[in-house]
């Protein structure tokens, strides 16, 4: 099997159907080489996604992984996607020929229960027994031949986890694609579904009769009882290992103990373990600026190189290591399971600010970039809860905001042992990250109280079983971070730091000026005016020129200091690294207005366009680009003249 | 070594480069289309094509790592 790219349109289509986590991801990737994201939680998969598998026999087959579903009756956004392609109502997209129904076999009794709307629909459907191998270690012995009977639909087992885990589903679609090039074209290109047949189909499903979903859904949970009985599998499950953990991690007070603990052990080890690396690549970007001032004569190329490419990208590029080490935490603890706890042990909390536990995943999510969060909102049902969700998304403290807190933080926060042993600039980390989270939720209890109100929702969440973290997942998380950053560094943020080298290199100063050249440049003067705004806050033109790209991405506020600075500076200067130069060039609190501005900082503008697509309306972006804005100025403001205060 | 005009030549590219490449992915989509039919009308059609099949810097970084797969 291969993966190919851009389908031919003749081809069969496949969709892998089922609940939330029962492994549809996973198997796709399998089936495809794709390395579309998975982890251990429902809500993964919010949007439609397609690949090609090409069978043993040549067949070329489109497969598309739909978010998670537990009925055709969809309640969320990401549930109307999946039950849209299933029923051949989307746009562009023909119904599927084949469903491959995935369930986990170790929760049939629930799995099940998507099956039978999907035998309604008419689909030809088989069944992909997921996840075997944790079935048989938990002494669960599912006879696929007896299922496949009973059911009336062809099974086959597969582990998406494992290489050869989805062999006997390659298998039959290939046997199935073949049969069909045997007996004539696909159904897709033999029965196209007019509205007519959806028609049908609707009212075969009820979907137009909401009043009969109840009816349909104890029918249905009465059949796949009547399978169990006679798979012999209708005996309550016994405690497993993850219930016996759970009764410590989900205690209502150790539960919180250990979360807290565990965060904080996080961002202990992304300062402690990063540094030796951060050193590494800041000594190499410094031999290679070293190395092109030699190589480069005197001029505008050499000029390009060092104060905009290297001092600039270069700068952001340092940071690597932190990032990568933040998500091989996060990874882990998603692909074992536990960050759905940590949503079920907040819910209490953000339940007394008007959020639901749902709300955490998406928020989670906003930790790597508020973007994915706001695109995971779609597994929220209610509509005031999601919107809530969206405009407090980005106060989570995304991967972008790590490189300035990073820099700021290691040249102002000394590396002093407190409580212990603790590294103080871990701590400080610490407490950036949760300046987010809690101001987060101080903005949710005021949306509740004076503008969205609403009725809160209990929490329904599926608490998937524990497992050890798959390394492949890690692996493949990783490299993906590593890639998005490596793109990041390598496309917009180089582009922008060239265009601010050159904004900040031309004009050339006049004969005769004695001040550095920037200050004549339209960087400079760009700067000059935007100190009017944001002196009284203690910043200066540097940092307000390092502003206006880190409005395109976070990080890039600080390549964009890395260029000024290095234009800016003397001869003896540029020596020194951007963190001795504004550690020597800024007040404390100066610093630390900075750091309190980026907990809140104006949006990127891709998270604005994102909630405008989101939310299908200009509205909430504006709102949240003023509130943001507001929250960064009047936070940096108090920052700086309590400091001084303080500091006289 | 690079003399002084060539360097102002890499220079000027380099930066039209950037600027062009900036533009692109921080223009939203429906300006991005825009400016895609413009270029098209002008008879510059794969410049067009290529900046209308591609992604703004939030499809870049979106979906935390969750590329539309086309395989």
């Amino acid at each position: 099997m291969n993966a190919a790219v851009n389908a031919a349109t003749a081809s069969p289509l496949v969709a892998l159907v089922g609940n939330p986590n029962c492994g549809k991801t996973a198997l796709f990737n399998l089936l495809t080489g794709s390395r579309q994201k998975i982890a251990n939680y429902a809500g993964v998969t919010v949007e439609r996604k397609e690949g090609t598998l090409v069978t043993p026999r040549g067949t070329r087959i489109r497969l598309l992984d739909l978010p998670g579903a537990y009925s055709l009756h969809p309640r969320t956004p990401d549930e109307q996607i999946t039950c849209d392609v299933v029923l051949g109502r989307l746009d562009g997209e023909s119904r599927p020929d084949l469903i491959v129904s995935v369930v986990d076999a170790t929760n049939l009794r629930r799995h099940l229960r998507m099956v039978m709307p999907l035998k309604r629909a008419g689909h030809r459907i088989v069944i992909a027994l997921n996840m075997v191998d944790l079935a048989k270690r938990q002494g669960l012995r599912v006879d696929a031949a007896s299922l496949s009977r009973e059911l009336g639909l062809p099974v086959v087992e597969t582990v998406g986890i494992q290489a050869s885990g989805a062999r006997a589903l390659v298998e039959f679609l290939d046997a199935s694609a073949a049969a069909e090039g045997a007996t004539g074209a696909s159904p897709s290109a033999s029965d196209p579904v007019g509205d007519a047949a959806v028609a049908r189909v609707e009212k075969a499903l009820g979907v137009d009769a909401p009043l009969r979903e109840a009816d349909t859904l104890l029918d249905d949970h009465a059949e796949v009882e009547r399978v169990l009985h006679v798979l012999g599998l209708d005996e309550p499950p016994a405690e497993s290992p993850s219930d016996r953990i759970d009764r410590v991690l989900l205690h209502p007070v150790l539960g919180i103990v250990i979360l807290a603990v565990t965060l904080f052990l996080v961002f202990q080890a992304v300062f402690t373990w990063a540094t030796p690396l951060m050193d590494g690549i800041e000594w190499s970007v410094a031999q290679l600026a070293d190395l092109t001032a030699r190589v480069i004569p005197e001029g505008p190329l050499r000029s390009l190189v060092v104060d905009g490419i290297l001092a600039g990208a270069g700068g952001v590029l340092v940071f690597l290591p932190q990032i990568v080490i933040l998500f091989a935490f996060i990874l882990v603890l998603e692909d074992s399971g536990y960050l759905p706890r940590a949503a079920f042990l907040l819910d209490k909390l953000m339940g007394g600010v008007g959020l639901s536990g749902r709300s955490f995943i998406p928020l989670l999510s906003s930790f790597a970039c508020a973007i994915p969060g706001i695109m995971a909102t779609r597994t929220i049902p209610n509509a005031r809860d999601r919107i809530v969700t969206i405009m407090i998304a980005p106060l989570m403290t995304c991967s972008a905001r790590l490189p300035v807190y990073s820099l700021l933080i290691a040249a102002f926060i000394p590396a002093t042992k407190v409580w212990g042993g603790a590294n103080l600039q871990g701590v400080v980390m610490f407490v950036l990250y949760f300046a987010g989270v809690g101001s987060a939720f101080v903005v949710a209890w005021v949306m509740k109280k004076f503008g969205l109100r609403g009725a809160i929702h209990p929490l329904q969440m599926e608490l998937p079983n524990y497992h050890w973290p798959s390394l492949r997942n890690l692996r493949i998380g990783l490299l993906q971070r590593v890639e998005i950053f490596l793109r990041r560094v390598g496309g917009i943020i180089l582009a922008l730091m060239v265009i601010l080298w050159f904004l900040s290199s031309f004009p050339a100063p006049p004969e005769g000026a004695t001040g550095p050249a920037i200050e004549y440049s339209f960087a400079g003067k760009l700067g000059a005016m935007l100190a009017y705004v944001f002196e009284p806050i203690g910043f200066n033109w540097q940092i307000s020129i390092a502003l206006v790209p880190g409005l395109a991405a976070r990080e890039v506020a600080v390549g964009a200091l890395g260029t000024v600075y290095a234009l800016s500076s003397t001869g003896t200067d540029l020596e020194n690294q951007l963190g001795s130069l504004i550690s020597h060039g800024w007040t404390l609190p100066t610093a630390l207005a900075l750091l309190a501005w980026y907990v809140f900082a104006p949006q990127c503008l891709s998270t604005l366009a994102v909630v405008k697509r989101e939310t299908n309306s200009w509205k909430y972006p504006l709102i949240m680009a003023g509130y943001l804005f507001a929250l960064a100025y009047v936070a940096a403001g108090a920052t700086f003249y309590l400091a001084q205060w303080l500091l006289e | 070594m690079i003399a002084g005009a060539t360097q102002w030549a890499i220079v000027g590219i380099v930066v039209a480069v950037c600027a062009a490449y900036a533009l692109k992915v921080l223009l939203p989509r429906g300006a991005r289309r825009g400016l895609a039919g413009w270029l098209a009308r002008r008879g510059f059609v794969t410049a067009a094509a290529r900046l209308d099949a591609s992604g703004s810097a939030c499809e870049a970084c979106s979906g935390n790592g969750q590329r539309r797969a086309r395989g």
